[in-house]
């Protein structure tokens, strides 16, 4: 007789409050809510060590197939609340070398501030021994957390982010709302990160039920999280003969590792960065000749956008931009103006330009930085906002195409883009690849939507399976793994 | 045709033809002394109780409780059933049937003399446990100590 196998046998897709099982039937199963999409799709994998593998006769596999039963040696925690086998814990499972089970609670991280010593208690509970004593332990924290007040930044949160297998390690993150700066903004553009965040913190857990202890440390700090920005341009002079501001030589912008999620990779935290790369050469000599006189003025652009886990690239996009303006300008005559401009946006591109001989301004046309961004650098705050939102095309003739983080879970991240066009007031998304502990998930998605309604064609939903490897995206609806 | 009789056959024959036909006196005494019994019966109704009680169950009676003795304050003792002295050894000095799990008073509750696996039945995810009993420890009619040792569940 094999040894009786006994526990959870309901596994799959969760959505609209249904679970899916592998037969194609359905269980009623309850999705906990939470205001932002991304935590509605959080899964943990919870891996104890040693566990016995399972053994089914062929008559066992044959009724488990029928009823849809799932036996695994493993367990997930999903959603906001982080519900094992669809109870609510608002914790994590540690799984002790003795082979206690202790429930430790995440809730106990909420109300830490800025500028502030994080001092408080963890509760760890007895879990999993059916009919055993009850056991809770408060495990004490100290901590400088290196997270210097930004003014601006609204409250700050501490939430759990990842997991280790066992348990014995997890990730807190500490973040501001982005919502907090899109409204002031005026962005309407609905969320893709949700979360900014401002640093990371690495919980360890040792011992057992004789020696159960915690520790506390900064994983990211607010300073590492935030990445490193900076930016030179050539310095710009005024013409004293003409007036022209003169601008001549190579720039560059950069934010770099901008740290936007963290994660496991064989129990080693691995950072997860966006990186922005922002170059180009102005040249706006001084004009040239009298009555007439002239310039032509040039400028070329590049920017690479990259998301990354740890050194390896999950996305990349690319654009580049030049410029070409001809002036000519003659006393008691109109002015002469010509110019000619290129995009080129993840392949795509597109030429402007016209001709102007009655070219009205008294003044000289100058190039620029193209490709406009919204990098920031000299400040917290602003190295803050190097995550989420980027215009990555904007020009003057049709294009508007913004950049975004998509952030679909603790564990599900990608890149979108939003393409408007002025000229046809046609818009759509770009639901692009998205990484996950395991990898890429290659799946693209074009989704119409509305040039006035930038939630139409919003698809913020969706998780990863990280028993199965199995990634759902792009859903309208809360999707989940259990 | 009629036999012809003389007038003292005739009244012989009626004669004997009452006589027969109500009885001799000693006959008549014995039915009206029946009839009188049955009136009886019928007026005090003791047949009709009878016939009823006998389609009755009967009721159960009312049992006391043993009683017990009082726990909380005693030491440590071995065993909780009915001790009857020694039994009759069995031939073989094998295990003598009923087997008694020794118990000990811990906080006033009665405890089963039991050791479990540390480990215990895991749950396919290894996330819970249900307690396997690993020492039993009893007590055989004879007063003897029965020990069983159980194997551990896989994966304890």
């Amino acid at each position: 007789m094999t040894v009786p196998v006994w526990g959870c046998p309901w596994h799959g897709r969760v959505q609209d409050n249904l679970l899916t099982l592998p037969n194609g039937e359905t269980l009623p199963w309850t999705q906990a809510p939470h205001s932002s999409p991304s935590r509605r799709g959080d899964t943990h994998l919870v891996e104890a060590p040693n566990v016995p593998s399972i053994v089914r006769t062929p008559e066992d596999q044959a009724l488990d197939a029928a009823t849809g039963r799932q036996w695994k040696t493993s367990a997930i925690l999903s959603g906001p609340d982080n519900s094992l086998h669809g109870t609510s814990l608002g914790g994590w499972i540690y799984c002790a070398a003795d082979g206690s089970r202790w429930l430790i609670s995440s809730v106990d991280f909420e109300g830490l501030a800025w500028g502030a010593t994080w001092d408080g208690t963890v509760t760890a509970r007895r879990f999993g021994l059916l009919g055993g004593a009850a056991d809770e332990r408060e495990l004490p924290f100290s901590l400088e957390p290196g997270q210097p007040l930004i003014a601006e930044a609204g409250s700050l949160y501490v939430t759990l982010h990842a997991v280790s297998p066992d348990g014995s390690q997890a990730i807190m993150m500490a973040y501001v709302n982005e919502g907090h700066y899109r409204t002031g903004w005026g962005i309407t553009v609905p969320s893709g990160l949700q979360f900014l965040p401002v640093g990371f913190y690495l919980i360890t857990l040792s011992g057992g039920a004789d020696d159960l202890t915690m520790d506390l440390s900064a994983l990211y700090g607010q300073e590492q999280t935030l990445g490193t920005a900076g930016s030179e341009f050539p310095p710009a002079t005024r013409d004293q003969d003409t007036g022209a501001s003169v601008q001549v030589g190579p720039w560059f912008a950069y934010y770099r590792d901008r740290i936007v999620a963290a994660w496991f990779d064989n129990g080693v935290p691995v950072p997860v960065t966006v990186s922005m790369e922002w170059e180009g050469e102005i040249n706006n000599p001084a004009p040239t000749g009298t009555s007439p006189t002239t310039r032509t003025s040039t400028a070329a652009a590049s920017l690479t956008l990259s998301l990354k886990i740890g050194t390896a690239v999950v996305d990349t996009i690319t654009a580049s931009a030049s410029q070409a303006i001809f002036e000519h300008k003659q006393i008691f005559e109109p002015s002469y103006h010509e110019e000619s401009s290129s995009y080129t946006v993840e392949g795509e591109t597109k030429n402007y330009g016209f001709i102007d001989d009655d070219y009205g301004s008294s003044g000289w046309s100058s190039t620029g930085a193209m490709l406009l961004n919204s990098y920031g650098g000299d400040t917290a705050q602003r190295r803050l906002e190097n995550s989420g939102w980027n215009m990555i095309a904007i020009d003057d003739f049709d294009r508007f195409w913004q950049c975004d983080i998509q952030r679909y879970s603790n564990n599900l991240i990608g890149l979108r883009i939003r393409k408007n066009s002025y000229v046809d007031t046609s818009a759509s998304y770009d639901y692009r690849v998205a990484g996950h502990p395991a990898g890429v998930d290659p799946g693209t998605l074009t989704m119409p939507a509305s040039a006035t309604d930038t939630r139409v064609g919003h698809l913020p939903y969706g998780s990863y399976n990280p028993q199965t490897g199995d990634v759902i995206r792009n859903e309208t609806t809360p999707v989940c793994f259990v | 045709m009629a036999e012809n009789l003389t007038l003292q056959q005739q009244r012989q024959a009626i004669r004997e033809g009452v006589t027969a036909s109500r009885g001799t006196g000693a006959q008549m005494a014995q039915r009206r002394r029946a009839i009188d019994n049955a009136m009886i019966e019928r007026r005090t109704g003791k047949q009709v109780v009878a016939d009823v009680n006998s389609l009755n169950k009967a009721e159960p009676r009312q049992k006391l409780l043993p009683e017990t003795t009082p726990v909380g304050s005693l030491p440590p003792l071995i065993g909780v059933g009915p001790w009857n002295g020694p039994g009759v050894a069995s031939p073989g000095g094998g295990i003598a049937s009923p087997l008694l799990e020794s118990a000990t008073l811990v906080d006033g509750v009665v405890t089963p003399d039991r050791e479990y696996w540390p480990g215990g039945l895991l749950s396919s995810d290894g996330l819970f446990v249900l307690p396997s009993i690993k020492t039993l420890n009893l007590i055989d009619a004879n007063g003897a100590e029965v020990q069983i040792q159980l194997a551990a569940p896989a994966g304890s």
